[in-house]
Parts: C-alpha cells; sequence; structure tokens
C-alpha cells in the first residue's frame, strides 16, 4: 500500500515538474516571438502588389512603444505629412491639408493594402495566444499552434513556423473563426540587430483574393526609441 | 505685399536662422502642391435670388493655386523646434491682374520633453470632430463642398501641456484693439475608445462654450460636437420680410450642434453621415418670409444650407488599393428644402490626383442647376 501510494505520489510530481517544464517551454516559444518581431523604430516602405505588379507605395517612419504605435508617412508626395496613431484600442489619422485628427473604425484596412492594423502592430503573441500544439519539422523549426484566447483577438488560429535556433518566425498563417485561411505572412531578410534576429522583410499574402500582396520593408531598425510616452498620444498626435 | 507682411517673414527666417544655428539635429522638408479646378456652372436663368443672371455670374471659371510647404525641424538637448511655412499663390481664370500671394501658415513651434508646446504664428486652427460642419471652430468654416482644402490659420500663441491621455491648451489670438481680444482654453481628453474635449472661447464682448466626444468602434465611429455661444453670424428675416443684422440678434445664449457617423461595410463600401442643429437660424416660417423678398434679401443666401436643420450624406466606394473612389453626396435641408445631389469620382496615383465633381441643385432658391469642377491637384 504505501508503495503504491509512494509510486502514484512520484508519478504526480513528475507530471507536474513536466507540465511546468512544458509550461515555460511553450511561454519562452510566444515570448521570444514577440521579442523577434518588436521593434520601437524602422523607416518602412510598404508595396501593395497586384499580379506581382506594384501598384501604391507608402514610405513612412514607424514609432513603437508596447502595444502603441505611431506611423509618420514620408512618401508619395501625395501622403506626405500624414500621421497615424494606434493605440491599440482607437486609431486615428492626421491630416495635414486640414490640421485634423480623425478616428477611424479600428479594423479599417490599412491604406488599402492586405495589411490589417493588427498585422502592423506585429501582434502581441503572449498577450493574444496560447499554444496548443508543437510539430517538430526538423533543422531546428517546430510548427507551433496558436489558439486565440478571447475573440477579441484579429486571427482565431494560427499556425506558425518557428526557427528555434535563432528564435524568429518564418511563416504564419491566419484562420478566421471559421477556420478558413485569410492571410499568409512569411518573414524574410532575417538579420541580427544586437543579439537579437528580426526580420527586416513581411511578405502578407491574401489567400482570398490570390493575386494580391503586401510587402513590408523595414530598414534603419532600432529596438528602442527615445520619444516619450506622450509622442504617443492623440494630443501629440495633432501637434 | 504689406509691410507688416515683410516684417512677419524676416522675424520668421530670423528664427530659423537662430534654430539652425543652435541645432544637435536637423531636418527639413518640403513638398509643392499645384492645383488647378476649371469650373462649368449652368446658371438657373429663373432662379428667384438670381433672375435673369443679375449678379453676372460666369459660366466658366478657373481657381490655379501653388502651396510651396516647408517645414524645418531641429532639436537640441530636451527642445524640439519646429518651424513652418506655407504658401499659396492663387490665379483666378488666368487673367494678369487676379493674382494673389498669402501665407496660410508661418508659424514656430517649441517643444520641451515632448509634453510642453509654445506655438507662436500664423496656424491653421485644428477643433472639432466633425467631417462637414465644425461648430466649435469659431473662426473659419470649412467649405462643405470641399472638406479637404487648406484653410487659412490664425495669428495666435498657444501653449499647451500634455500629461498621460491629457491635454489642457490655452490660446490668445491677438487683435490690434483691446475691445477685440480673443482667448480660448481647451481641454482634451482620451480614454480607450472615447475621445472628447471642451472648451470656451472668450471672444471680444461674447463667450461660446464648446464640446465635442467621438467613440470609434470596430466598424463605425460616432461623434456629435456642439457650442453655446451668445453671438450668431447669420441674418434672421422679420414678417415684414426686413433683414436683421447678426449685430443686432447677439447677446442671448443659442445652441448649434453636430451628430455624426461613419460606418464601414467592407473594405471598398462605407457611409458617412451628418445632421446639424442650428438654433440662429431660419425656421420653416422665415423661409417663407425670405422667398417673398427676394431678390433683396440676398446677403443671407446660402446654396446648401439656411436653415436651422441640415443633413449631409456621402456614401464611398473605393477600390482596393484606394486609387480611386466613387462617392455619392448629398446635403438637404429639412427647413428650406434646399436638396443638393453631388457625384463625385477621385482617381489618385502617387503625386497625381484628378477629382471630378457635379452639384445638382434641386429647389426653388437655387442659383444654379448644375455645377461641374475638374481640380486637378499635382504634388512635388
Amino acid at each position: 500500500m504505501r508503495t503504491s501510494i509512494l509510486i502514484l505520489l512520484t508519478g504526480f510530481i513528475s507530471l507536474f515538474v513536466n507540465g511546468v517544464r512544458a509550461n515555460i517551454q511553450t511561454s519562452d516559444y510566444l515570448s521570444d516571438l514577440d521579442k523577434s518581431i518588436y521593434i520601437e523604430y524602422a523607416t518602412m516602405k510598404m508595396e501593395m502588389l497586384k499580379n506581382n505588379k506594384v501598384v501604391r507605395y507608402y514610405d513612412m517612419e514607424f514609432y513603437r512603444s508596447d502595444s502603441k504605435m505611431r506611423m509618420e508617412f514620408t512618401a508619395p508626395a501625395s501622403e506626405k505629412g500624414r500621421r497615424m496613431l494606434n493605440d491599440n484600442s482607437s486609431l486615428w489619422m492626421y491630416l495635414p491639408r486640414t490640421s485634423k485628427v480623425i478616428k477611424l473604425p479600428f479594423k479599417q484596412s490599412f491604406m488599402g493594402s492586405d495589411a490589417s492594423n493588427a498585422d502592423l502592430m506585429r501582434l502581441c503573441f503572449k498577450n493574444d495566444y496560447e499554444i496548443v500544439n508543437i510539430t517538430d519539422k526538423g533543422n531546428a523549426i517546430v510548427q507551433l499552434e496558436l489558439k486565440a484566447k478571447d475573440l477579441e483577438v484579429a486571427y482565431s488560429k494560427v499556425i506558425l513556423l518557428y526557427d528555434t535556433k535563432r528564435k524568429v518566425p518564418i511563416e504564419q498563417e491566419m484562420f478566421s473563426l471559421s477556420n478558413k485561411l485569410i492571410k499568409t505572412m512569411f518573414y524574410e531578410d532575417i538579420m541580427k540587430i544586437g543579439d537579437t534576429y528580426i526580420p527586416c522583410t513581411i511578405r502578407i499574402k491574401e489567400e482570398l483574393q490570390k493575386n494580391t500582396e503586401t510587402k513590408m520593408y523595414y530598414t534603419n531598425i532600432k529596438k528602442e526609441n527615445t520619444k516619450p510616452a506622450e509622442f504617443f498620444t492623440l494630443g501629440s498626435l495633432r501637434r | 505685399m504689406k509691410i507688416f507682411g515683410i516684417y512677419n517673414i524676416l522675424f520668421f527666417l530670423l528664427l530659423a536662422h537662430i534654430q539652425q544655428s543652435i541645432a544637435q539635429e536637423s531636418k527639413l522638408n518640403y513638398q509643392i502642391i499645384l492645383e488647378t479646378k476649371g469650373e462649368y456652372n449652368l446658371i438657373d436663368e429663373n432662379s428667384r435670388v438670381n433672375p435673369g443672371n443679375r449678379m453676372k455670374l460666369d459660366e466658366f471659371s478657373s481657381l490655379s493655386q501653388l502651396y510651396p510647404i516647408f517645414e524645418l525641424k531641429n532639436t537640441w538637448g530636451n527642445f524640439d523646434t519646429n518651424l513652418q511655412a506655407e504658401s499659396n499663390i492663387q490665379n483666378y481664370n488666368f487673367a494678369k491682374d487676379s493674382t494673389n500671394f498669402s501665407f496660410q501658415e508661418l508659424y514656430t513651434q517649441l517643444v520641451f520633453k515632448g509634453k510642453h508646446f509654445f506655438v507662436f504664428g500664423k496656424k491653421r486652427l485644428d477643433w472639432g470632430t466633425g467631417m462637414i460642419w465644425n461648430p466649435t471652430n469659431f473662426f473659419i468654416q470649412k467649405d462643405p463642398v470641399r472638406i479637404q482644402n487648406r484653410l487659412e490659420g490664425l495669428f495666435m500663441f498657444t501653449y499647451s501641456y500634455l500629461f498621460g491621455q491629457n491635454t489642457l491648451s490655452f490660446y490668445v489670438f491677438p487683435e490690434r484693439k483691446g475691445k477685440d481680444f480673443k482667448a480660448a482654453i481647451k481641454y482634451d481628453y482620451s480614454k480607450e475608445r472615447l475621445d472628447a474635449s471642451f472648451s470656451f472661447v472668450e471672444y471680444g464682448r461674447y463667450q461660446q462654450f464648446g464640446y465635442d466626444i467621438s467613440y470609434g468602434g470596430d466598424l463605425f465611429t460616432a461623434y456629435s460636437e456642439g457650442v453655446l455661444k451668445n453671438y450668431t453670424k447669420s441674418f434672421i428675416v422679420d414678417n415684414n420680410g426686413t433683414l436683421i443684422p447678426p449685430q443686432l440678434r447677439s447677446e442671448k445664449f443659442r445652441s448649434e450642434l453636430v451628430l455624426g457617423t461613419t460606418i464601414i461595410f467592407n473594405s471598398n463600401l462605407s457611409f458617412s453621415g451628418e445632421y446639424r442643429f442650428r438654433e440662429d437660424y431660419l425656421s420653416k416660417n422665415d423661409i417663407k418670409h425670405y422667398k417673398k423678398y427676394l431678390p433683396e434679401n440676398i446677403e443671407l443666401f446660402d446654396p446648401l444650407s439656411m436653415g436651422k436643420h441640415s443633413l449631409f450624406g456621402n456614401l464611398e466606394y473605393k477600390d482596393t488599393y484606394a486609387r480611386w473612389s466613387v462617392n455619392l453626396r448629398s446635403f438637404y435641408d429639412v427647413s428650406s428644402n434646399q436638396l443638393a445631389i453631388s457625384p463625385v469620382g477621385i482617381f489618385s496615383l502617387n503625386n497625381l490626383q484628378i477629382e471630378l465633381t457635379s452639384m445638382f441643385y434641386n429647389n426653388s432658391i437655387a442659383i444654379y442647376d448644375l455645377q461641374t469642377s475638374l481640380l486637378v491637384s499635382c504634388f512635388f
């Protein structure tokens, strides 16, 4: 009797320890993912392609602080001076022609691109998702199946190929609530910045409209910016 | 050019030189915009406002505008400075003697630690959330037919303090005569999906209390903007058809408010709508008196809306890449029964925008039956 209790107890302890280890590992994956796509400053070029031809482009300066993002358009000439602020619950646009700020519906697509505002924010995996399945694909690549923690999150399911050696995502498939593949994101041109590998090009393929694609090129990447917290407020966007 | 204008320019050039010489980091941005608008007007010969075209309005007209815009940004220590100049050179009907030059904006901004903003010079006032009508903007109202038009700034001193999601701003608008002294205070607040602001304006002998609120949902925005003011800019007509000028109607507090929304149906289709109430404008009965004494009462005329209740709606369809859009805009005044319907087509390239607008008027007091304009904007 005493022996069986001891075996049972050992079993429970080992299960608990393994569970904790697994949690640590899965939580590490999500933290590392967030780290590899978190940048606070970059100059960014966004190209919208139809049938592999660029139909529209925007150049901008990209600033981020935690879940807040601000963009300042520098090209084309018709969009110069335009600013956008996304604080993860609201979206505003500053129009230089009238010097006015207008509030935009949050789920409006970004300037006619395949990217939603959530895509541009470079998702916060740890806050929004939990890992439900891990598959080893060999060569230090794993496939992570992520499930959204709540309905507020833009995509209910994400399947992600993750390079465990460099700790960067490679490919990301985003699914709707009805399990339909909506978009695929490709993380390319991976560069080492400081001690982190960061994808400098993100390609978004719209799966519902097969012939369209959006490419985002990040240059002059900085992991930190020097802007004060007020820079990411509506008050500052107006000025 | 006025001597006063030349002194202003010299002063700002001096400021630019000082900022440039002590700056640790410096950035110069510029943009040049060339706009040419050609308009064809089909004049209503039977108009009660302009019978037989007694105002001698042209069938064809044109307006060319050039906007050179310069921005000099400097940083030194905890200070950021910004010097902005936007001038406007305009010409009517390509006539030699109708060229005007003005500064739309000419100001310097000093920012300390990203929280304290000081502005001095001529700058646009950005008050109000309304897309078409902004009752809180007590100086300049937009042209409702061209809401993206660049407005002229006001000469002002302002100080704004940003703390968290709040902003407190103080404005002084210098005037040559002490009795015309104008000042304002505004508080802006933002929390999650809600933005709000409250303002008070001392307008010479008059006062204005204002608010604006906006809420942003996932697929819509809703907003409201309003004022309570004891002055008016509107004429009114008495029972004998006599015009009563605004200065005789001020003193009493009256309200004006706007309610509006934007709804996104999908990535291509959206709707925007606005309703405006103006207590100090004409009721249905006033409109009857007004019509009776036309065309003498021309001062009061507004081609889109003269009554207390105005409506605006815009249905927009744009292509996936925002290269072109088709809009159907309409204005309706409930009191005067003025209806104007305006289809608009906009085609945009990276450095070029072409806008074709028509405006059909359907009411007994319109000046035109139809107005059509072609606006070509080039950006450099």
